[in-house]
């Protein structure tokens, strides 16, 4: 079961790399987004990161520690944009 | 061979180019690489990691994705007198055919991806040991020494992987002399000679970034950022380790597109950025010329020519052919051509228009090719890997008019994600499709053609 932050993360991630068949409900918050899970890809991070940017005010980078542990799922992506979000 | 290269273009000196100019720029300035180093810790790989016989010819997949680990990996290899491969994609039934048709293959890797399993392996820690060695005992070296090595190596082979158009993967093999002459060319064109600082987003793997991240830089007066960025700030960070030079930077449109989407401040020594891999619009060329206060130039190539043309799309729409590239014509606004880098005339790939012999303009493209991130596939090829999905009664892909994914129309009792797990075996990820959209029956008409136009007025009406 998502947080709401959590199903909020799900519904960015959705509409920001058109994953049009997938229903925020449905998603695991600790499932691989990556590789596996969803599937994504780099250019998928990349458009995850600008709508981060825009709505949270989150900036990342790759060399931020843990950069892998922080994508690894909705659960730890959104752990990550609450402690460090800006707007 | 190299000597004469040099000294055809500037008057520089070979010795302190090798020796003491930077070349790889790290994270720290300890980290930091210069030509002759990388040189050594590949000598020292090729002797003491890679097997003690030539006895099997070696040949070598390498997936590393920082550049300096990739370089010193390909330079061992050749040094090994094997043959570097470097796969079309990484997907599990690619890995294992060329495991299955190379015998004494190995692996340059941190991982070991699925299948390649029980292949001899190199993995960057040992070539980051081997550096730490090379830099505490350092060597001297002459100019004899750089032209004897590179001579030793200039028949040793890469071999690169396209797309053809019946649909599978064509090999490519192009020696180091190949791409150390194909180099020379854009090393020119740009002015390279100069001292100047690239930081590329794109691949080692494919022909673009090969040439602009690996051969353009060793070759030139050019230093190189060790990795390949992919966020905005990871790219800005990249510039700003080295702002002593005018800076390049090498992507794709997909990627400038992202980028300008960012409100970000780019330093002023970035100058230039090339685009290659899908056309440029004008208007992005635009934004990303008045975002970053840049000049924006798209490459013209192939993986069969490399790199041949250039043009500054918010100017003109004429290609400008790089010196010592001649055109042949062919029948149908066909052309070949023949550049200092290649062995014989070579088809291009799209049709042209001559303007004079060293300007053109692109016609249509003669094949099915589909390009997303970098990465090229064609679309009978993808579309016979998802017509194999067993489970899976038809199915097409198309080109998104609203993203740069791709659809796949299908008609499957198969779920979605089922698809998906599918395909991730035999395709790049890149070129898996967003949505599967689940149909009846494809439309086709009456000689059995998918009819495309219904397929996409299909996506209009959703």
């Amino acid at each position: 079961m998502l947080t709401p932050e959590q199903l909020e993360m799900a519904n960015l991630i959705i509409d920001a790399v058109n994953l049009e068949d997938i229903n925020a409900d449905d998603i695991d918050p600790n499932e691989a987004i990556f590789t596996n899970g969803l599937g994504l890809d780099s250019i998928d991070a990349l458009e995850i990161s600008l709508e981060l940017s825009k709505k949270y005010g989150v900036k990342i980078k790759s060399s931020d520690e843990n950069i892998n542990d922080i994508f690894s799922s909705i659960a730890s992506l959104t752990e990550f944009v609450q402690a460090n979000k800006t707007s | 061979m190299y000597s004469t290269l040099l000294q055809s273009q500037s008057s520089v000196n070979v010795k302190a180019l090798w020796q003491s100019e930077p070349f790889i720029v790290g994270n720290m300035p300890n980290q930091n690489l210069t030509r002759w180093e990388v040189l050594q810790a590949a000598e020292q790989l090729s002797q003491h990691n890679l097997g003690l016989s030539n006895s099997t010819p070696l040949s070598a997949t390498v997936l590393f994705q920082q550049r300096h680990h990739f370089l010193i990996s390909c330079l061992a290899v050749a040094l090994k007198k094997g043959h570097t491969i470097l796969p079309p994609n990484l997907a599990q039934n690619t890995l294992s055919q060329l495991n299955k048709a190379q015998c004494n293959l190995w692996v340059f890797d941190d991982e070991t991806p699925q299948g390649l399993k029980e292949q001899n392996q190199v993995q960057s820690r040992q070539i980051d040991y081997i550096i730490d060695q090379v830099k505490s005992q350092p060597l001297d070296f002459d100019e004899q020494d750089l032209e004897s090595l590179f001579s030793s190596i200039k028949d040793s082979e890469i071999w690169l992987y396209t797309s053809g158009t019946t649909g599978a993967p064509k090999k490519i093999i192009k020696t180091w002399q190949n791409l150390i002459h194909s180099a020379q060319i854009a090393i020119n064109r740009f002015q390279l000679m100069q001292p100047n600082y690239i930081v590329a987003t794109v691949p080692n793997q494919h022909m673009f970034g090969l040439e602009t991240a690996i051969f353009w830089p060793l070759f030139s007066q050019s230093s190189l950022w060790f990795e390949r960025p992919l966020f905005p700030e990871d790219i800005r960070d990249a510039l700003q380790a080295n702002s002593n030079f005018p800076a390049l930077l090498v992507s794709t449109p997909l990627h400038l597109n992202k980028l300008q989407a960012f409100d970000l401040k780019w330093p002023t020594h970035l100058t230039r950025v090339l685009s290659a891999t899908a056309p440029l619009s004008k208007s992005l060329a635009e934004q990303v010329e008045k975002q970053m206060d840049v000049q924006v130039f798209e490459i013209y190539g192939s993986t069969e020519t490399a790199s041949i043309a250039s043009k500054q799309t918010t100017v003109s729409d004429q290609w400008f052919c790089y010196q010592n590239v001649e055109l042949q014509p062919q029948h149908n606004q066909n052309y070949a051509v023949k550049t200092p880098g290649l062995n014989q005339f070579e088809l291009l790939n799209d049709q042209i228009e001559l303007i004079d012999p060293r300007h053109f303009k692109l016609g249509k493209r003669n094949s099915d090719l589909i390009k997303i991130a970098g990465k090229r596939a064609s679309l009978a090829e993808l579309n016979h890997r998802l017509q194999s999905i067993e489970g899976l009664t038809e199915g097409v892909f198309i080109p998104s008019k609203t993203s740069e994914r791709l659809i796949a129309f299908v008609v499957s009792d198969l779920s979605s994600p089922d698809i998906i797990k599918a395909l991730r075996k035999s395709i790049d990820p890149v070129f898996l499709p967003r949505p599967i959209i689940f149909l009846k029956t494809l439309p086709r008409n009456e000689v059995g053609k998918v009819l495309y136009n219904e397929l996409q007025s299909n996506l209009t009406h959703e």
